[in-house]
């Protein structure tokens, strides 16, 4: 971790004390240098700044391959920078099998052995070519669903391909295949001055033998990659009636949108009795930071209990399977009842403990975006105005501003975390659902448009910039060619312009 | 419990901000490649590469691959002489991986060779039933049992201190005796994978055509992936060629800022988690037991090579080999950042000579909570004041 948020306070200091008139005159520098408002991606509270922005405005050379795992100067402000780095580690660091020590408790069956496994670098995962859980970057979940789309509910929504000896993974990983398969679009994958491009999407099977529990005649396999995790803090203090506001908005504007997900019975309840509607998971599906993906992943991807969750991610059939398995009984010397009952408990003792999720949490909610680059580049401005003037904004939002920030979805961590009050932030983003209608599509064929701060970044920090849900883009061009659906009319504006207005909006997008 | 950044330190950045760069003349235009900064840093990154990353781990590998040498004699003929040879060999391995841990970026970060080779501690639930796996240790017993091993065994049970639980116990190595078959089959497996990993990282900057023929052999005859999906080049030749096309280093300056980034990482890391953890108020009593090295009683010495991986890379200067530096380079622009690092770095082996050893048993000492102090805030905020001194313009 990083500490260049306090670069904000000191800029004002500087300003303060530092310059007068006379000196601007005089050096011809303004210590006020304008900055303009969307470097600071994060606001003011939730943007790293690799320099100091009241002296030099960010360009690329400034950030260096960490620039995604830095602490925001609220977590610096509230005096949380040593919770930030314990509470790192556990999203770093492997847990294991122990049964004490740090981080114990792994399994038995788990679907990684440490986050970042799936969000190396902090960001998105990385296209595969297999599906291999210790594979470094692999942040492909895997989607098990019957002919009618609906999960496989003998598998856990996110399926286990490991375990801990004797027991047996959900799914042996070894029977999954993952097939690259090349794809022409009705363009023949051409650009109207003759440009080409490639398109690849996966295509995934997972032998009937390679599954550890009953499944149904008929299933299908897709995968969903991990997104990176910086600036979900800032995400989370967006107020939901905002939210509900752009939906309003795009519905009046004539999209067909995921009505359903508004209706405020179908909203997410939380442990605090709160209700909200979806923001985060391509699919909706967390309604809070504090019960949000993260929240949910150290345990359930990990299968490490806590005291909110003294119990094993695991589906009853997985259970029967194992507890009746002879080699399980013999390995354990208990009977099936006592495995199963074992696997089922509601509680089981506590692996990470009260104090050690607080910290992850602090860690999680305190996570910086990094700031803008380049953004006074000509190209990068010709490239920002087209990316508005085409109607990529319609749904890559640029910015929302957040309310008072007063937290909710987790009792336990009220008044613990870093928070983001009133502040403008630049994550490009609707955080709505729409339907880009591509081969091979997401589950549903909703996909909730994924924020894009910081992805110019991914190649610098990550190693790899793939892009969408199950990372079959290899770059922005293919990315965006791929939008059909509620994409399709910026899309074919985009396909109509130059090759140089075209490269002027991949700029702006890295800039960002 | 430390307080990350005190006043003081707001006070000592203000000055910074203030007096070295608060009011300098142009902050618009991004770096011309042809200044004079960038003259003075090309060879400071040049310097970097081949001297101080490349030949680490090129020392690194081929410590891997003599203590797997060394490993297999030991399994061949169960000596103490070949015992104490193969912890001699395990030692100078891991003193090498110490000192590349200034630059825990490229290959080893993009690969996640951090982790496969290094994550503590070891899973030893995992490890006793393993032991007893009779299709498991076919497997590793088997030729290609390092490769199985990398695929199979799971994290927390490859690496360094896999190979340490076999042959070191409280500080010492062990009785040859109590070793057994298993755990030497084990430990082959382990070791080759640690060696693969290695090698992997060298020819991964260097490519592949600057190893040893032995080298390119292995990583062919393994399947060893040493390329990547968003550059054609060498991790080595991407920094070379910081600021020309193709190089994810849009400046010689990003390339140059790196070297000063993870010099802090490593900083931060040694002060704040590996002593600092265990040291201070810590994420849980637990983490009391959270001691790296801890069957070789190793941990002073890893702090302590990490330190010496901070000077190098700062210096300029690894194995006796001296070039163009940083530490150079900040003398000319900002004297007091460059001093201030060079005395953090003088202060920080201070504070880790005066640690009583062995860590394992004296990590909740006074003189530890100092060294925490030293490490995780001099040293750690010199080096950022010094990132911002080479990025004033």
């Amino acid at each position: 971790m990083k500490k260049n948020g306090v670069y904000i306070l000191i800029s004002f200091l500087a300003f303060l004390i530092a310059c007068s008139d006379d000196d601007k005159k005089d050096s011809g520098v303004d210590p006020e240098i304008e900055l303009s408002e969307d470097y600071y991606s994060g606001g003011l509270l939730g943007t790293f700044f690799p320099v100091d922005p009241s002296v030099q405005k960010p360009v690329w050379e400034h950030f260096t391959s960490s620039s995604f795992e830095q602490p925001t100067p609220a977590v610096e402000e509230a005096g949380m920078d040593l919770d930030f780095v314990y509470g790192e580690a556990f999203f770093e660091k492997q847990f294991n099998a122990n049964i004490s020590g740090v981080r114990h408790g792994l399994g038995p069956a788990y679907v990684r052995s440490a986050c970042i496994t799936c969000h190396p670098g902090y960001g998105h995962g990385k296209r595969m070519d297999r599906y291999r859980a210790d594979d470094y970057g692999n942040g492909y979940l895997l989607v098990v669903v019957d002919e009618d789309d609906n999960y496989v509910t003998t598998l856990t929504g996110m399926p286990q391909t490991k375990a801990v000896s004797p027991f047996l993974p959900p799914i042996d990983e070894s029977g999954i295949n993952i097939e690259w398969k090349n794809h022409v679009d009705e363009f023949g994958n051409t650009f109207p001055d003759g440009e080409t491009y490639s398109l690849i999407y996966p295509e995934v099977t997972i032998d009937r033998s390679a599954f550890n529990v009953p499944m149904p005649d008929v299933y299908h396999v897709k995968l969903e990659a991990t997104i990176g995790v910086y600036g979900t803090g800032l995400i989370d203090a967006i107020p939901d009636d905002s939210i509900i506001a752009q939906y309003q908005h795009e519905k009046s504007l004539g999209y067909t949108l995921n009505d359903a997900k508004y209706q405020p019975e179908n909203f997410i309840v939380e442990v605090d009795g709160t209700s909200h509607p979806g923001r985060y998971t391509y699919g909706l599906t967390r309604g809070t930071l504090q019960n949000g993906p993260g929240a949910n992943a150290v345990w359930n991807i990990t299968n490490v209990t806590r005291p909110s969750r003294t119990y094993n991610y695991m589906t009853t059939a997985y259970a029967t399977s194992m507890s009746q398995n002879k080699d399980i009984q013999d390995a354990l010397d208990l009977t099936e009842k006592e495995i199963y009952d074992q696997l089922m408990s509601k509680e089981l003792p506590v692996e990470l403990s009260e104090k050690e999720y607080v910290q992850f949490m602090i860690w999680h909610r305190g996570l910086a975006v990094p700031a803008a680059r380049n953004l006074d580049d000509p190209t990068v401005q010709q490239g920002k105005e087209l990316f508005a003037q085409i109607g990529c904004t319609n749904c890559h939002k640029p910015s929302w501003t957040t309310g008072p920030d007063e937290y909710t979805g987790d009792p336990l961590l009220k008044d613990k975390l870093p928070r983001y009050p009133y502040q403008k932030i630049w994550p490009y983003t609707d955080l709505l659902q729409h339907r880009l209608e591509m081969v091979n599509n997401i589950r549903t064929g909703w996909c909730r448009t994924t924020p894009l701060w910081g992805r110019g970044l991914s190649e610098l920090c990550t190693g790899a910039g793939d892009h969408l849900h199950d990372m079959r883009a290899r770059n922005y061009t293919e990315a965006i060619m791929w939008h059909g659906g509620d994409g399709k009319y910026a899309r074919e504006k985009y396909r109509n312009l130059s090759k140089a207005d075209r490269d002027a909006i991949v700029e702006f997008l890295k800039s960002i | 419990m430390k307080k990350y950044l005190k006043l003081p330190v707001y006070l000592a950045c203000m000055a910074l901000s203030v007096i070295g760069f608060g009011c300098s003349d142009d902050d618009d235009d991004p770096v011309d490649e042809t200044d004079p900064k960038t003259e003075a840093l090309k060879p400071v990154v040049e310097n970097y590469v081949n001297n101080i990353v490349i030949a680490t781990y090129n020392k690194l590998a081929d410590a891997t691959i003599d203590l797997q040498e060394k490993i297999e004699a030991l399994k061949a003929d169960k000596t103490n002489a070949n015992l104490e040879a193969a912890a001699n060999a395990w030692k100078d391995t891991r003193k090498h991986w110490e000192l590349s841990e200034a630059f825990l970026f490229g290959a080893v970060a993009d690969f996640g060779i951090d982790p496969h080779i290094d994550t503590w501690p070891l899973d030893e639930v995992q490890f006793k039933k393993l032991l007893v796996n009779k299709d498991f240790m076919e497997q590793l017993a088997g030729e290609d049992g390092d490769v199985w091993a990398s695929q199979y065994l799971g994290i927390s049970l490859l690496g360094f201190h896999g190979i340490e639980n076999i042959l070191f116990a409280e500080g010492a190595t062990k009785d040859v005796s109590i070793i057994t078959d298993a755990e030497m089959d084990y430990a082959v497996a382990v070791g080759g994978d640690l060696r693969n990993q290695c090698v992997r990282l060298e020819a991964a900057w260097a490519g592949l055509d600057n190893v040893t023929s032995a080298k390119q052999a292995l990583i062919e005859e393994k399947e060893l992936e040493i390329g990547r999906t968003s550059s054609e080049m060498s991790y080595g030749e991407e920094m070379l060629k910081a600021g020309e096309a193709g190089s994810g280093y849009r400046t010689v300056t990003a390339a140059a800022t790196q070297i000063l980034e993870y010099a802090f990482v490593i900083a931060d890391e040694v002060g704040n988690v590996k002593i600092g953890t265990a040291a201070n108020e810590s994420a849980s009593d637990e983490d009391k037991n959270y001691i790296e090295s801890p069957y070789s009683y190793n941990s002073l010495e890893d702090f302590k090579d990490n330190i010496q991986s901070i000077e190098n890379a700062y210096l300029g200067t690894a194995y006796g080999v001296s070039g163009a530096s940083v530490s150079e380079y900040l003398a000319g622009v900002n004297a007091d950042a460059d001093k201030a690092v060079k005395d953090a770095i003088a202060a920080s082996y201070a504070a880790i000579e005066k640690i009583p050893y062995p860590f394992a048993k004296n990590y909740t000492s006074a003189e530890a909570d100092e060294a925490v102090t030293v490490i995780g805030e001099t040293l750690a905020n010199a080096l950022t004041k010094a990132k911002s001194a080479l990025l004033a313009e």
